[in-house]
């Protein structure tokens, strides 16, 4: 009765007090829905006005908004379910009473779609979301190696430190990284450039699993993995924390600190990082030389509000280096000492300079976003001799403009246009792409509405892309020493529409069916247009093909999910088609007794399944049983097997959770064994994998202290030390197996 | 708010330090390739008479990559077509410095015969010598 008495007071005080203010105002409670208790500390956020708060001891909470209008309102509790919902906010006070129900097992977490926040449910996409904190928990070397632990998702891997994502079996210019709203482009046109991002500072990832063009246009034809910043300190607070993690195998370190702080108007944040590995040991303890890496990354971010406009800058330095090898037999080299972080030998060096401005304009029944941004990528590589050969500049400029008119809670239009510019300007002795301009314009539109029990979404989407070679010079060195190969400058246009069209039906209880049909395209990228010598550290001769047609795939992908209180069920299949699907083939030419190797294109075909169970007793509320597979085929049109195509998997978690134990909270311990079937349909050029298996575990929790919180958690992977290849290990064909053990401990200290 | 500038801009400028500082660029030398001379050996242009046989020998010693491969190619008369008479990947143990030495049969024809000795390194820089023989 007291708890009601002081919610009427609180109402009415803020009722009041905004009355003669005349503020625009969000004030609500947050209720359990099994006993109607309050939810004390649960975190409660409008994410488009970078606003967050903190429901108090009596689960109530106020925020002010800057002006009427529709909002995304979510609401995160560990161990509920998340709500999210679009909510009216008037001109002067909005109240909302907000329940949720206590299920750790099914989140229904927040997806961001193209630039819009949904449940996970209310999206035709599949999206799978991992928190950073989770990665670390699981003790992952990098962003790449932790995301590869979900079904359909893999690593393309040379050494430890050089990854990049792969999604449904395809990587590189086939998926889209967005960083910090905006593409992020690593020169991803090669096996070997990894995706070079570190965890700090990321709050989770999102994986859009299939095209989706219709939003991030070109490139995002695997689909896309959207790299979201820790979020702002709730309103009013400033927060600082300090984390680091140890790991045994690479006796590496990563540590970070980053403080934050948020009033109603204005909101900043920065955070430093340094991470530093040794090279790894493989299952057999055999040191792999020069596979180390470490660098360091330092974020900053300022916002602030105004009328309606809400402003958010994000900055973002990061430089890495990563060790490699060029042939098998320099692992045999000279060794230096076991603990060297030396960049002596060959070595690929990333500085990434990275700026954007996102704006949101609320007019009147509306919005209106602005995002501008600038990323500056300079990849220098020593391949071996005496310093760097290859040196490329590569800036990006972006421009997103994008209309919402959310017609009423359930109908949602979007309008946009995405626009960019970027050229890549060498500077180094050795050219193996041209210089070059390419600029994309690109408009779509988008409706999304929501019905009682589903989801209907759909757009189309125009393309113009360009791409401009400048005289660089000639390729691959020539000159003084070599014969060598003048570029030719060439103008390319590509038009293209794609589109997507989804629906997702959901009964709120038990089931959630998503039927999603979506189209990609990319233009050839510059290696595929412009090669035109020996590729370094390989024996081939590669040769580009001006007159390659823009690729482009569509894709029909069904998932089903049924949920009750004791286990939940998952499945997912998709075709992908393939039109122009670009591809080196060896030629029986040779140059100097290199085989010549041409890009080609032909029609090719992947097809997958993922599927899985959770199982989660009610009555046995700690402990998580969860199984998951996937596997895929890809083929070309005359029936070759695809390279780099993910063996089968079935990852196995069991996970035992309890809320408190003594001091302690959140404590946790899974155990995880992961099967990896053999690879036996490789590409031609490919050798089949044999089956492997690891184990993996972890343990940890939290120990709050006052306001503060003492986070630690341990890791081990591949615990058996198990020797073995991974089909997409590029190491593979140099005889180097994957790492061994690897022992983590992570330790993050929350300061409030 | 003062100290939120002073923040920013001590990242902005150990950025900027750590961006500028440049590193020593590869001079791309190719591989130091010389015919071995003397006794049995060839080492020059050579007029032959027809199925007549001499031998070349080359040294190929590092200069910054290690070698990778050893290719000999001839083109007959005006031809600008070559053909691969000997293609050979080097191990681990000869990417230092490695010696080889072929046999050449002149055709049973006259004109002219056009031998390419290419040694290429693992960063891609080749080094080729040429020799001209003229069968009569």
């Amino acid at each position: 009765m007291t708890i009601y008495l002081k919610k009427i007071f609180f109402f009415t005080l803020i009722s009041l007090s905004n009355l003669l203010l005349a503020q625009t105002k969000l004030i609500g409670s947050v209720t359990e829905f099994t006993n109607n208790k309050p939810v004390a500390f649960a975190l409660v956020a409008i994410p488009e006005l970078n606003i967050q708060t903190q429901t108090d001891s009596l689960g109530l909470f106020s925020i002010n908004t800057i002006a009427k209008g529709y909002y995304q309102l979510q609401v995160i509790k560990y161990g509920y379910t998340h709500f999210t919902n679009i909510i009216f906010v008037s001109d002067s006070i909005t109240t909302t009473n907000i329940y949720i129900k206590p299920n750790a097992n099914y989140l229904n977490e927040v997806v961001i779609y193209g630039n819009q926040e949904s449940k996970k449910s209310e999206t035709a996409n599949t999206i799978d979301v991992l928190d950073a904190q989770t990665m670390r928990q699981m003790g992952a070397l990098s962003l790449s190696d932790g995301i590869a632990k979900l079904p359909g998702v893999n690593q393309l891997n040379t050494g430890a430190g050089i990854s990049k994502p792969v999604i449904r079996g395809l990587f590189g210019n086939r998926i889209q990284t967005v960083l910090l709203g905006m593409r992020f482009d690593n020169q991803q046109w090669q096996d070997e450039h990894g995706l070079g991002l570190s965890d700090i500072g990321v709050d989770r990832i999102e994986i859009i699993k299939g095209p989706s063009s219709l939003f991030y246009g070109s490139e995002a034809m695997g689909g896309v993995l959207n790299i979201i910043n820790e979020k702002n300190a709730p309103v009013g607070k400033t927060q600082a924390d300090v984390s680091s993690s140890f790991f045994s195998n690479t006796y590496g370190y990563a540590i970070d600190a980053g403080v934050k702080r948020s009033t109603q108007k204005i909101n900043w944040g920065v955070r430093l990082g340094n991470e530093s590995h040794a090279d790894y040991s493989d299952g057999n303890n055999n040191r792999i030389l020069n596979s180390r890496f470490g660098g360091y990354v330092a974020k900053a971010t300022f916002g602030f509000k105004h009328k309606r406009w809400i402003n958010e800058n994000n900055y973002q330095f990061a430089k890495n280096n990563f060790g490699f090898l060029m042939d098998a037999y320099q692992v045999f080299d000279t060794p230096d000492d076991r603990l060297s972080r030396s960049f002596e030998r060959p070595h690929h060096t990333v500085l990434i300079n990275m700026f954007t401005t996102q704006n949101t304009f609320l007019l009147k029944a509306s919005k209106l976003k602005l995002n501008f941004g600038f990323h500056s990528n300079n990849r220098q590589e020593q391949e071996g001799a005496s310093g760097i050969s290859l040196d490329m500049i590569l800036n990006t400029y972006t421009g997103l403009i994008n209309y919402t008119k959310n017609f009423n809670t359930s109908t949602q239009l979007v309008i946009g246009s995405q626009n960019q510019y970027q050229s890549n300007l060498n500077i180094g002795s050795r050219i193996i792409v041209p210089n070059a301009n390419l600029f994309e314009s690109s408009v779509f539109t988008y409706l999304k509405k929501q019905f009682k029990y589903a989801v209907f979404e759909g757009g189309v989407r125009y393309d113009y892309k360009n791409i401009t070679t400048l005289a660089t010079g000639v390729l691959n060195i020539g000159g003084t020493y070599n014969p060598g190969v003048n570029i030719i400058p060439t103008y390319k246009n590509y038009n293209t529409v794609n589109g997507a069209l989804g629906l997702s039906i959901f009964d709120t209880k038990h089931l959630n069916i998503k039927l999603n049909a979506s189209s990609g395209y990319r233009g050839p990228n510059l290696a595929e247009l412009s090669s035109n010598g020996l590729h370094e550290g390989s024996l081939r001769y590669e040769l580009g093909n001006i007159n390659l047609k823009v690729e482009q795939n569509i894709c029909t992908d069904t998932y089903a999910e049924y949920y009750n209180t004791e286990f939940t069920l998952f499945g997912a299949a998709y075709i992908n088609h393939f039109f122009n699907y670009i591809y080196l083939q060896p030629s029986n030419d040779d140059y100097l007794g290199f085989r010549i190797y041409n890009y080609i294109q032909k029609d090719a075909t992947l097809q997958g399944a993922e599927g899985g169970i959770k199982i989660h007793p009610s009555k046995l509320k700690f402990i998580t049983l969860q199984s998951a597979y996937s596997g895929i085929i890809g083929k070309t049109s005359n029936n070759e097997y695809l390279p780099f195509i993910p063996a089968q998997k079935v990852n196995s978690t069991l996970k035992l959770n309890a809320n408190t134990l003594n001091k302690f909270k959140n404590l946790f311990l899974t155990i995880g064994y992961d099967y990896v079937l053999g690879q036996n349909t490789p590409n031609q050029f490919e050798t089949i994998t044999a089956a492997y298996s690891l184990v993996n575990a972890s343990i940890g929790g939290e120990l709050p202290f006052s306001k503060n919180k003492f986070t630690i958690s341990l890791a081990g992977n591949n615990l058996l030390s198990t020797a073995y290849y991974d089909h997409l290990s590029r190491f593979k064909y140099f005889g180097i197996y994957n790492i061994g053990r690897s022992i983590s401990i992570n330790l993050k200290f929350n300061f409030n | 708010m003062r100290n939120i500038k002073i923040i920013f801009s001590l990242i902005i400028v150990t950025a900027l330090l750590i961006c500028c500082k440049k590193k020593k660029t590869d001079a791309h030398v190719p591989p130091n390739v010389v015919f071995k001379t003397g006794g049995i050996y060839t080492s020059g242009d050579k007029t032959l008479n027809k199925k007549d046989t001499i031998t070349v020998g080359i040294t190929a010693t590092k200069t910054e990559d290690d070698l990778k491969s050893y290719n000999v190619s001839y083109y007959y008369d005006a031809t600008t077509t070559s053909t691969t008479f000997y293609n050979y990947v080097l191990t681990a143990g000869e990417a230092t410095s490695y010696s080889n030495d072929i046999k050449i049969i002149a055709r049973n024809q006259t004109g002219t015969e056009k031998w390419v000795f290419s040694v290429v390194d693992r960063d891609g820089n080749i080094t080729q010598k040429t020799i001209v023989l003229t069968v009569q």
